[in-house]
């Protein structure tokens, strides 16, 4: 059992280290201003970072489980991933900006939609937290490959767990990411709450997300799509 | 009204590029499979070149050890680094060992189709130094240094695990 709470402490601290090594550090400020954004509403501040969490939760939980079981290959899995999903993340995330910038309507019906209708629609927007830990889990650098693969997945394999300390890697990867995000959200609400301007930052908080996101998206292109070396 | 029209464009465009770049890679890649074949066959002339000259210079020793960097076509800056500090460690360390040919330093970009094969061959899932050991011309025993991401903070520690590791593997010799 102790030598289990071992292996349980070394996935957080994986999940850590792959947080806060260099490589990621352009998609966890994307994550970080998507997460924060609704500073209004500090309870969809919170949802978002858990969904956030879950989503990077179940990417690393579906690799664990396959490799652990031994289905697929690591070295093949790996090299796929660094492959193929960072070439797609940088048009991704331009989208997404475009979206968060309001550069295109998202009534595309045309005749708006109600209020309530409205509300709900950015309700749903918390869930884009999820399909970013999902698509942020998965873009691999050559830092978090070495750390996942290389000492992760044998950790998982020694203990026969694909289950639980994948899982454990992912809360430790988002934990940094969470942490700032409440962090940064938090204060510049309690600011724009003095000086009564919590609308109009919330509007800012927006554009400035879609802003990194379009810029964290060319970046990628320019690397993985065009090959240029920044 | 007319800047949100110009930077509409701009983004359009540029997601139109890149996705005439993506399915141009495509093509190559498809291209790539063909000529795996014939740039097999090139590769084994090389081979045969190459290793009569290198009986020219350094003498060929049939038991060595060979430490290999294997990259990417993508040269990240802490990549770079692994690879320097390996050089380094190997460099200081082994000067007579390199120049009497028991120790070898390759560098070898696995995004060549032609060097697909080590990633099965030594299991490789990131940028890795290898260590090989070879007899009478075959290779008996080989460990991955995977250490080396996480001492890439201490430059010492780096090149002393460097170090410690190909001793070991030389001092079976």
């Amino acid at each position: 059992m102790d030598s289990f709470l071992l292996g349980v402490t070394s996935a957080i601290w994986l999940g850590i280290l792959t947080s806060i090594s260099p490589c990621p550090l352009a998609t966890n400020i994307a994550a970080i201003s998507y997460i924060g954004k609704r500073l209004a509403n500090p309870r969809l501040v919170f949802l978002s970072g858990l969904l956030y969490m879950l989503g990077r939760m179940l990417a690393y939980l579906i690799l664990g489980i396959i490799l652990v079981a031994g289905a697929l290959s690591i070295p093949k899995l790996s090299y796929f991933l660094q492959e193929n999903i960072n070439k797609y993340l940088g048009p991704i995330l331009i989208i997404a900006g475009i979206f968060l910038l309001e550069l295109l309507p998202l009534n595309i019906t045309g005749f708006g939609l109600s209020r309530r209708m409205q509300g709900h629609v950015e309700d749903y927007g918390i869930w884009g937290a999820f399909l970013l830990g999902i698509i942020f889990a998965l873009s691999f650098c050559p830092i978090s490959a070495a750390l996942f693969f290389g000492s992760l997945i044998p950790l998982s394999i020694k203990y026969d767990s694909g289950f639980i300390l994948p899982s454990l890697f992912g809360i430790g990867t988002s934990l940094p990411v969470i942490l700032f995000a409440f962090l940064i959200g938090l204060s510049t609400r309690l600011v724009s709450k003095v000086f009564n301007r919590l609308t109009q930052v919330e509007l800012w908080a927006r554009r400035i997300t879609g802003v990194i996101f379009v810029l964290v998206g060319l970046y990628y292109s320019l690397v993985y799509i065009f090959r240029i070396s920044l | 009204m007319k800047l949100k029209a110009v930077t509409i464009t701009v983004f359009v465009m540029f997601l139109l590029a890149s996705a005439v770049c993506l399915g141009q890679e495509a093509n190559k890649q498809d291209i790539n499979q063909e000529e795996k074949i014939e740039t097999k066959e090139i590769l084994d002339t090389i081979t045969t070149v190459k290793d009569s000259i290198e009986t020219d210079g350094i003498p060929e020793q049939l038991h060595k050890v060979i430490a290999y960097y294997f990259h990417g076509s993508r040269r990240c800056s802490s990549c770079r680094k692994i690879e320097a500090y390996s050089q380094e460690a190997i460099e200081q360390g082994f000067a007579n060992e390199l120049e009497e040919g028991k120790l070898e330093w390759i560098v070898i970009n696995t995004d060549l189709p032609q060097n697909k094969r080590f990633i099965e061959d030594y299991q490789l899932y990131t940028k890795s130094l290898i260590i090989s050991k070879v007899e009478n011309g075959k290779q008996i025993e080989w460990k991955d240094l995977e250490k080396v991401w996480e001492l890439l903070r201490n430059k010492k520690a780096f090149l002393k695990y460097v170090q410690d590791e190909v001793r070991a593997l030389l001092g079976e010799n």
